[in-house]
């Protein structure tokens, strides 16, 4: 049986360490391609970085 | 070709500039991909920042309210970014030459070891540390990334599963109790899974308010250079990058400190 982890992550997720450098770089850009529909809703904040919302 | 793969083979030409951090460097280590802006730990010189400059002007970048990408700032801490678009993409790339919770002896260990490095990127451990921030998404990172690491003290130190410290705890005894005292969660090991779970939860909660007061102590210390930055956002605009640098170190000189401890000096 398989024994009980804790789950951080999905298996999709963790399946980019089954892809060879080809399929993650075409899967890592279609994901980026498809992150694009939220611009509109973080236009004015950050991810990283000392600062958290860019001013009007 | 990826974009964030593309800036950091030009950001390395000829000498080693940058290291891709954060998000773009958890792809890298095959675990999630959960960003789609850049991060980068550059060189604290001049010329690595002019280079990059250089690099990003190419791309028609133009800043966001932030500090300049100079090293006077930037060895006070604060970040840098800059923002274009390109293939249907806005890219995001976000600067630092101090990465919150990187000691500078380690910073320095992380530059030797990226030497020759024809893709760096940051490290599993260091990761963990760059990824104590404020935000919930960034420990689901931390626990996973703990499990790429092999040597039992660093996974005592860095693992967010109760079941992975307690079953690495069983193999380690003596090193789980010499490590409560860096890590007080450890201590909770012995008294069990739920426990640790408890201990672990505000471990997190903790670090995460670290973090709120570090970006507290920033923003205060930017409060004036917000209030300016919807002018310079104006007058900058349309500018070619080193046109724009330029009127944005001019405006920040006086207005943003080099660093918050100049501001609120102790």
């Amino acid at each position: 049986m398989k024994p009980i982890r804790d789950e951080f992550l999905s298996e999709e997720d963790l399946a980019l360490g089954d892809l060879d450098e080809a399929e993650l770089i075409a899967w890592w850009n279609l994901w980026l391609e498809q992150a694009q529909a939220t611009n509109d809703l973080d236009a004015r904040t950050y991810s990283h970085g000392v600062f958290t919302i860019e001013p009007e | 070709m990826n974009v964030y793969l593309d800036l950091t083979r030009k950001y390395n030409v000829g000498a080693l500039r940058a290291v891709l951090s954060s998000g773009q460097a958890v792809v890298l280590h095959r675990l999630a991909i959960m960003s789609k802006d850049g991060a980068w730990i550059l060189r604290e010189t001049p010329a690595a920042m002019e280079h990059v400059r250089g690099v990003l002007a190419a791309h028609g970048a133009r800043y966001r309210f932030g500090a300049p990408l100079d090293v006077r700032w930037m060895e006070g801490g604060w970040s840098s970014h800059l923002e274009f678009q390109e293939g249907g993409l806005r890219v995001r790339t976000d600067f630092v030459t101090r990465p919150a919770r990187i000691t500078a002896e380690d910073l320095d260990d992380l530059w030797n070891e990226q030497i020759g490095s024809p893709l760096p990127f940051v490290d599993v451990r260091r990761l963990v540390e760059i990824k104590k921030t404020n935000r919930e998404k960034d420990y689901v990172i931390i626990g996973e990334l703990a499990r790429l690491i092999a040597n039992p003290r660093e996974q005592l130190l860095v693992s967010r599963s109760a079941r992975d410290l307690i079953r690495i705890s069983e193999d380690h005894p003596a090193l789980t109790r010499e490590l409560g005292a860096e890590r007080p969660a450890l201590i909770a090991v012995a008294s069990g899974i739920e426990a640790l779970e408890i201990a672990l939860d505000a471990e997190r909660r903790q670090l995460m308010r670290i973090n709120e007061q570090r970006l507290a102590a920033y923003a205060a210390s930017a409060e004036e250079w917000s209030l300016e930055w919807p002018k310079v956002r104006r007058e900058i605009a349309g500018m070619q990058l080193a046109e724009a640098h330029a009127l944005v170190v001019d405006q920040a000189l006086g207005v943003l400190p080099f660093s918050p401890e100049e501001d609120h000096p102790s």
